[in-house]
């Protein structure tokens, strides 16, 4: 389907014949596409050409279409994951107090030294003010390193740091604990010092002065988040980094996306093919 | 606003009718999960939708939903163009043409005519999202059932297409949860609409 | 190129940039994306300009000349693309 010259570019259909017509069972729903030098570690389920760069004058992709013309033209490797995609098995880069959100720290990820990525049996380094993140009560070897058992709000100092907050419920907050001069720990009517990032911790949507500084109305996600939370939808983000996750502009239409690992064809047959 | 282009978004040239066909084609066009459907949800949807990056997107994969209900609409025209009555009754398609004759009218493959009710726009984004993301799947799984049953090129590659663009929008309509996540409270994303509480 | 030939390459084009488009949405910070969009625009205005002048009036605004050519055939269900 890569056209060059004069000839009419009309994409007949995909197909080169009616012998790679996909609805024989068995049959490849598209044109073999011409043998490749397999590169060692990429997929070798799906090979493609990528064609002349379209945009050789544009500096920033020259260099990348010369390596690509000079490579093996196999499907790209799915991207890596990124740092933060979850547990159990990755590497975040050894840095301390990452964590994961959850117990498959096989491989210590956390770096904390001990399996499983958590609250309340982890030690996140004796850094002031780390709390737990994750229910409260489960403080047993005093990992908020405030001296005191458990994490949580209303009975716990924490160490007079501004903008500690309370992290969990509010309205506990005898002893002052987000050191706002206040009692209580709350949005709305508190001023957090106007240090960004404080939040209000409880509850959100009262932040008509911009307590949490980041220049929206409302209170963002200015807590250590999870990778995921429970009952929500994710979907993995898509990265564009250069000219090799996409295709030419004819291959881009004919297929139906731009984009290389985007292209995900159907081969199902469902019941037999009458006629 | 919206204008119109005299082109399609990709080549529909069907040179043999086919009335069975044109049948079950045209429930993507006025069928529970079809492209009439997707363009009238996700443009009604965008005007509750507090996100500026979510508004474009709902406001141009909702445009782009309309250039595919011209696709199917063409496929339709073009599979019933040029059959005289009888063929059309052979073909059982008798009851289409005889109110419709061989015109467009945006109904299900059952015969049922295009209804809002086959849509939602619940005025929540992270609803209103996953709402979207449902109505690709519903798509994606229609064309694979169409295609199963196509046996002209000239009407599976651009079936091949469509299919191909619901699995892109998921992926877009999957990606714009971020942008209402990051804006909430990771503790608890349900403590208020974004869109009506604030 | 000939009529057929200057349609596939504004389909083709404006393809790329719905594509651009929808990633832009979600990833707006994206430099690449950003960068391949305004390549893509720029070759499109080209590409439609050269298309109006051949082939007739792409949109109601863009008829030309002395008579109301945004009537005539073919429309876009009458042939191919």
């Amino acid at each position: 389907m890569e056209n060059v010259g004069r000839e009419p570019r009309i994409p007949r259909s995909w197909m080169e014949t009616d012998e790679d017509f996909a609805m024989e069972c068995g049959r490849p729903h598209r044109p073999t596409p011409p043998r490749r030098p397999h590169c060692a570690g990429w997929s070798d389920d799906f090979r493609t050409r990528f064609d002349e760069a379209d945009f050789m004058e544009d500096e920033m992709f020259v260099e990348e279409a010369v390596n690509l013309s000079a490579g093996c033209g196999c499907r790209p490797k799915p991207p890596v994951c990124p740092p933060d995609c979850g547990c159990g098995d990755h590497d975040h880069g050894n840095r301390p107090g990452n964590g994961c959100g959850c117990g498959n720290d096989t491989d210590d990820q956390d770096d904390d030294g001990r399996p499983g990525c958590g609250c309340g049996d982890h030690d996140h380094g004796n850094r002031p003010g780390n709390g737990c993140g994750c229910g409260c009560g489960n403080d047993t070897d005093d990992q908020d390193d405030d001296g005191r058992p458990g994490c949580g709000c209303g009975d716990h100092d924490h160490g007079n740091r501004p903008g500690d907050g309370c992290g969990c419920g509010c309205g506990n907050d005898t002893d002052d604990q987000d050191d706002d001069g206040r009692p209580g720990c709350g949005c709305g009517d508190h001023d957090h010092g106007n240090r960004p990032g404080d939040g209000c911790g409880c509850g959100c949507g009262n932040d008509t002065d911009d307590q949490d500084d980041d220049g929206r109305p409302g209170c963002g996600n200015h807590h250590r988040c999870p990778d995921m939370s429970l009952a929500m939808a994710y979907v993995a983000r898509q990265r564009w980094t250069g000219k090799r996750e996409i295709y030419s502009r004819p291959r881009a239409l004919l297929r139906g996306t731009l984009f290389v690992e985007l292209d995900l064809p159907f081969t199902g047959k469902g019941g037999c093919q009458d006629e | 606003m919206w204008i119109y282009e005299k082109k399609l978004q990709y080549p529909v040239n069907i040179r043999k009718p086919d009335p069975a066909m044109a049948k079950l084609i045209i429930t993507q066009l006025g069928g529970p999960d079809g492209e009439k459907g997707a363009s009238d949800r996700y443009l009604n949807q965008r005007y509750a939708m507090p996100y500026p990056e979510i508004r474009a997107l709902l406001t141009d994969i909702g445009t782009e939903e309309m250039a595919h209900e011209e696709m199917i609409a063409t496929m339709v025209y073009q599979l019933l163009k040029g059959c005289s009555a009888q063929q059309i009754k052979a073909a059982n398609a008798a009851d289409y043409y005889v109110d419709h004759t061989a015109g467009v009218y945006p109904q299900g493959a059952s015969g049922m005519p295009y209804t809002t009710a086959y849509i939602q726009s619940k005025g929540d984004p992270i609803t209103d999202l996953s709402e979207d993301m449902a109505a690709e799947q519903k798509a994606r799984t229609t064309y694979e059932n169409l295609m199963r049953l196509a046996k002209d090129p000239e009407v599976y590659g651009p079936l091949v297409f469509l299919r191909q663009r619901e699995i892109v929008h998921f992926q877009r309509f999957g990606e714009a949860l971020e942008f209402v996540r990051k804006d909430l409270d990771c503790r608890n994303f349900y403590r208020y609409n974004p869109a009506f509480d604030r | 190129m000939n009529r057929n030939e200057m349609l596939r390459e504004l389909q083709e084009l404006d393809f790329a940039i719905q594509e651009a488009v929808l990633f832009l949405d979600t990833h707006p910070q994206n430099e690449v994306a950003l960068s391949y969009y305004r390549y893509v625009t720029g070759l499109r205005r080209k590409a439609a300009e050269e298309y109006n002048r051949v082939c007739g009036p792409l949109t109601n605004r863009d008829s030309r000349g002395r008579r109301w050519d945004w009537i005539n055939s073919p429309w876009p269900w009458e042939r191919e693309g």
